[in-house]
């Protein structure tokens, strides 16, 4: 908008220093009640500057809270961190912050503004529009996976690798941590219904994971580790009867170990109360599970048994982050020895919470 | 060492012998005399190098460690001051080629920081730094005086050493955590990247603040190896506590309240007490502080020697 670029170009002028830039553009998002102004200048300013990506930011914290320091030691030359907040912007990175600023003033997300972000150990995760921006509570999902994965790796007896499926993956951060960890011993299969979301999914693989890859064509090997297909969860079958294209071309085989998704589960009456950052950037789809948040989640119960079919006896779990209201409704649902558990085939086994307290987890267990 | 010094034995051995078989030759008589004297004086260079090299070794020397920089009294004076003793430490860090990192930090409101806390990670890292811990004192007219008076303020440097699991065990039950996201709605329904990790440790109180990572995963982990450095450094000091009550007093290492050094602005001097010695305060400010701590290195290890031989003659 001509007003929001009026205005920085005024507030922000030529030969401005780092720190006056920091305090002038806070202002700016303060008075617009832009939400997180301090985080926003810091990560955007240091994406404009191009400092280091685990240290940039840091830095101008650092010089965000400084004042007018002492002057007992001006004998001594100036620290870094001194340095930098005397330094001037050059004409293009004026021009690069004024322009990062403007999106940030209409509620883009930060994630989307500077295309990457830090998630679980993945440093530097590609994060585009739509796909979901991951969320902290997500971390606890992929610890809570990786804690299975390393109990069930203690008494391995299968020739082949662990096989993990990732229903609705977006930008593949759950897949791809959990890979991240165990790359050797683990085989991802991520599904997702957005083509760009299975595109970023194999570009985030080819990005974390191909340092493990052994093949010369680190493709190849990457798909060994991690795969992203187009398909929905309900057209995630073998079964001839299925209209969907991509699973046509190759047969995959419906022997997963475990099943983790983060499906979209936010009841549509709490879609109205969603912050403009959200509900105007990150997929309409990737966020409404229908009218009581659980549709999609119906979608995995019901494949559950097929895409987890195998002679072992051990059981396979379902691992699901949801929205508070689900865990009861699944215990209802899915009680064990209940008439729709075994309709099903599908137990409700139990619920975590994250760390706020919430019920946040749910675990499943196909019977 | 111990090769080299049973090497010198034999030569010597052999030297005398070629002593007494000289005989009347004075030229012969004299060479092996110097002889002699050389390898006597190598052999005791050697003794000494290999008595500190038997020294027991402080456990925690070779782990990296955490720093932590407290305001003490002084008000603003004092915040800014602990900002100065920052700027010192991470100038001598880079010098020995250390990684640093700021972990957590509350900056002071007329600048300096009322807390401030570091990873450092690098070679012998807590075998050198440790000799900071203690009070710092500094005499100078503050920045704020209107008057040009003197005034004396302190900051605390804490040395805590990293440590793991092995070393120190924590309850999940004990703690306490909180984030960002605890007051509203979360999940999918919020988009924050503030991921600052509040924890307190209920058994002691303690309580920190992690605020530096993008994921939050990351902060959590940081905050609990924070606690862990805390409670081992709390072990740490109740054991050598113990050892210096035992063994009388000791040039300490740790005494949280122990005053070790008073910077003098007036006198461009630093004074060491537990040295009793003097340093130029230009040389400090500028990171040069390897000087005094390989005097206090020196004079411990002259203390433990002292020790070794008080215990070995009883």
């Amino acid at each position: 908008s001509p007003v929001i670029n009026e205005l920085l170009l005024q507030q922000i002028p030529p030969k401005i220093t780092v720190q006056h830039a920091l305090q002038k553009s806070l202002k700016i998002l303060e008075e617009k009640s832009i939400p997180e102004p301090e985080e926003s200048v810091l990560h955007l300013l240091s994406h404009a500057l191009n400092l280091s990506w685990e240290n940039g930011y840091r830095q101008l914290r650092e010089i965000l809270s400084l004042s007018v320091r002492s002057s007992t030691i001006s004998e001594n030359a100036m620290s870094p961190i001194q340095q930098l907040s005397n330094q001037c912007l050059s004409k293009d990175e004026r021009d690069a912050y004024i322009s990062l600023l403007e999106r940030r003033m209409q509620h883009e997300p930060l994630q989307y503004i500077i295309g990457k972000w830090d998630f679980h150990f993945l440093t530097g995760l590609k994060i585009k529009k739509p796909m979901l921006c991951p969320r902290p509570e997500t971390e606890e999902l992929v610890e809570l996976v990786l804690a299975e994965v390393g109990n069930l790796l203690r008494d391995w007896k299968e020739k082949r690798k662990m096989r993990i499926l990732d229903v609705g993956c977006g930008t593949g951060a759950i897949g791809i941590a959990i890979a991240n960890k165990y790359p050797a011993a683990v085989q991802v299969v991520a599904l997702d219904v957005l083509p760009e979301a299975v595109d970023l999914s194999n570009e985030n693989a080819e990005q974390f994971l191909s340092r493990y890859s052994a093949h010369g064509d680190s493709k190849l090997g990457v798909k060994s580790i991690y795969e992203a297909m187009l398909c929905s969860a309900t057209h995630f079958t073998n079964n001839t009867t299925n209209t969907s294209r991509d699973l046509s071309k190759k047969k995959c085989k419906m022997n997963f170990d475990i099943v983790v998704s983060n499906p979209p589960y936010i009841p549509l009456k709490d879609m109205i109360d969603l912050s403009s950052d959200v509900v105007e950037y990150e997929s309409y789809e990737a966020l409404c599970g229908g009218v009581d948040g659980l549709n999609v989640i119906r979608d995995i119960v019901h494949r559950l048994p097929e895409w987890t079919f195998s002679s072992s006896s051990r059981a396979k779990h379902c691992w699901m982050e949801v929205d508070e209201s689900h865990p009861r409704h699944l215990a209802r649902w899915l009680s064990p020895g209940s008439v729709e558990a075994r309709r099903c085939g599908v137990e409700y086994v139990e619920s975590y919470t994250d760390f706020c307290g919430r019920d946040r987890f749910v675990k499943l267990r196909v019977s | 060492s111990i090769r080299i010094y049973t090497q010198f034995e034999t030569e010597l051995v052999g030297a005398k012998e070629l002593f007494q078989e000289a005989g009347d030759d004075n030229e012969m008589r004299e060479m092996a005399r110097s002889e002699i004297k050389d390898i006597d004086a190598k052999l005791e260079e050697l003794e000494e190098r290999i008595k500190i090299l038997l020294l027991p070794k402080d456990p925690n020397d070779d782990r990296n460690c955490m720093l932590e920089i407290r305001a003490g009294t002084g008000g603003s004076e004092a915040n800014i001051f602990a900002g100065d003793l920052l700027d010192v430490y991470r100038k001598y860090m880079a010098d020995q080629g250390w990684q640093v990192a700021m972990i957590d930090s509350s900056p002071g409101d007329d600048g300096g920081y009322k807390n401030v806390v570091l990873e450092v990670k690098g070679d012998s890292v807590y075998s050198k730094l440790k000799w900071e811990a203690g009070v710092h004192r500094v005499q100078r007219v503050p920045a704020t005086e209107t008057q040009g008076r003197v005034h004396t303020s302190t900051a605390t440097v804490a040395i805590m050493p990293e440590c793991d699991e092995v070393d120190i065990k924590i309850d999940p039950k004990d703690i306490e955590m909180s984030t960002m996201r605890s007051g509203g709605a979360g999940g999918q329904n919020v988009n924050k990247v503030e991921t600052a990790v509040d924890l307190v440790h209920k058994p002691t109180g303690i309580r920190i603040k992690c605020t530096q990572e993008r994921s939050q995963l990351k902060n959590k982990e940081l905050a609990m190896k924070m606690l862990m450095a805390k409670l081992y450094d709390i072990e740490n000091e109740k054991r050598e506590a113990e050892e210096r009550a035992r063994r009388g007093d000791q040039i300490g290492t740790g005494g949280r309240s122990e005053k070790i050094r008073t910077y003098n602005w007036k006198d461009s001097r630093v004074s060491e007490h537990r040295l009793g010695q003097n340093y130029p305060l230009q040389s400090f400010l500028s990171g040069e502080i390897g000087q005094i701590i390989d005097g206090l290195i020196a004079k411990d290890q002259e203390m433990k020697l002292r020790q070794l031989s008080e215990e070995g003659a009883n």
